[in-house]
């Protein structure tokens, strides 16, 4: 079971889950084994950064940064990594 | 993607490309998805064919190949399929039994590109697997799944379940576990094709089907959150229509090992329809227009009762293969449907289920003609 999000996970896509740009609908699709979700804008910022090295404050930051208020990215993360998480698409590991 | 060749107005977006390298197969499984008469129609698809399908189908608008067969593990050029299949960014999947092959090729697969291995078992202990599959391979799936996962590619373990092995399940269930895979599928077997040869020693009783069902959801809600457990019915018990390939000819493209373009893999079977090869026109065209994929494209050509139920927006009308083969009329309402005039076909072979459950004789697919 995945438990709650927490700041310091350094959220991992897992092996056999990637981006993929789409040029038909111009957005970003999340492929993994039979499946294919396609990402918002939003979402794709944050899947992208899913890389096992950043924690999750570190995307809040590099979001904030981007020009996304604080409220809302750490929200919009701790949702998508919960749908993530909960379809088995992400790993979220603490630092050793 | 930049030259995307022109679609005909209207064409759906297909997202999925199942690639049936060849019919050949060192299991015969009694309920086998290739057809069940495989006379070749013309000389096998070469590597140039299949790669400039795979191209195609990437400018269709396609994003995940699954290599199949048969076994693909017996085309001998497999690793240059899966290269081309990755270097046009498709997600490149294989359906295997993992039979023939060497950690030595799996790693040589993986550094081709391969993503994900879909790997099937029949049987928890080696007698069944040999009742099944006529061969007991088990040891081997073991190693192969061990493999997939030391060279950080997806796995998903495959069972497809029925009346003689549904008793393994927990077993079944507990040994995938262990493999730590993505994903676990345990789809009921469906009754078409070499299944519908067995379907007096494959249907499951009503009560062998809800322990399963029981048992899937127990383990799933146990394993939540870490491996994605699937469980698919089988249509006679679902009283009404599954939503077959996603609607006909609208998410799948299937290129047979002699080059046919088909909606399903099953099609072929299909007496009065001629399908497209995939060397006669460029694919995006056959796509459109081919006449064989336009017949039960859409809803057009529903007929009663489905043109008036509002399921038809879920189900598109169910499984052609189905209402041919149960009813000889390829155009039927599916009967699996509970609202169909014909549904009494699947109710009366769901009562012949209903006896005691034990070991009875199967007919294990024949070899294929030389089709590949």
């Amino acid at each position: 079971m995945a438990g709650p999000i927490d700041l310091e996970h350094l959220p991992q896509l897992l092996p056999g889950v990637r981006l993929r740009y789409d040029h038909r609908t111009s957005r970003y699709l999340l492929l993994s084994p039979e499946r294919g979700l396609l990402l918002n804008e939003s979402a794709a910022a944050i899947a992208r950064r899913c890389d096992g090295r950043r924690r999750v404050s570190d995307i809040v930051s590099e979001l904030v940064r981007d020009g996304v208020p604080v409220g809302r990215a750490e929200a919009d993360i701790r949702e998508l990594l919960g749908q993530f998480s909960e379809r088995g698409l992400v790993r979220l590991r603490t630092a050793p | 993607m930049s030259s995307a060749p022109e679609v005909a107005e209207g064409a759906p977006r297909p997202f999925t490309l199942v690639a049936e390298l060849t019919y050949r197969c060192p299991l015969r499984c009694a309920y086998c998805s290739n057809p069940v008469t495989t006379s070749q129609r013309s000389t096998e698809l070469g590597v140039h064919d299949w790669q400039r399908v795979i191209g195609e189908a990437e400018a269709l608008g396609v994003v995940h190949v699954h290599f199949t067969g048969g076994e693909p593990l017996l085309h001998g050029q497999l690793e240059t399929l899966v290269a081309s299949a990755r270097s046009a960014d498709l997600y490149v999947n294989l359906i295997t039994s993992g039979v023939p092959l060497s950690r030595a090729r799996l790693a040589s697969l993986c550094d081709a590109g391969l993503e994900h291995v879909q790997l099937s078992f029949q049987a928890a202990t080696p007698e069944l697997g040999r009742h099944i599959a006529g061969l007991d391979a088990l040891e081997q799936k073991l190693r192969v799944a061990g493999w997939v996962r030391e060279l950080g590619m997806a796995l998903t373990v495959n069972v497809v379940l029925h009346r003689q092995n549904a008793h393994e399940l927990p077993a079944l269930l507990r040994l995938a576990e262990g493999l730590h895979p993505s994903r676990i599928e345990i789809a009921n077997a469906q009754y078409l094709g070499w299944a519908l040869k067995n379907r007096a020693g494959l249907l499951p009783s009503a009560a062998q089907l809800e322990q399963a069902r029981k048992l899937v959801a127990e383990t799933r809600e146990r394993l939540r959150g870490e491996i994605d457990i699937l469980f698919v019915l089988p249509d006679y018990h679902a009283g009404r229509a599954r939503a077959c390939m996603q609607g006909w000819a609208q998410r799948y493209l299937i290129v047979t090992p002699d080059g046919l373009l088909l909606p399903c893999q099953a099609a072929r079977d299909l007496a009065d329809l001629q399908f497209d090869d995939v060397r006669s026109a460029p694919l995006a065209e056959l796509w459109a227009k081919s006449p064989a994929l336009q017949r039960f494209r859409g809803d057009s050509w529903l007929p009663q009762p489905c043109r008036a139920c509002d399921e038809r927006h879920r189900d598109f009308g169910g499984c052609r293969c189905q209402a041919f083969q149960l009813t000889g009329d390829e155009s039927a309402a599916d009967p699996a449907c509970r609202l169909t005039p014909a549904h009494e076909l699947v109710l009366s072979a769901r009562r012949q289920a209903e006896r005691p459950v034990g070991v009875e004789p199967l007919v294990l697919r024949g070899p294929p003609g030389n089709a590949g």
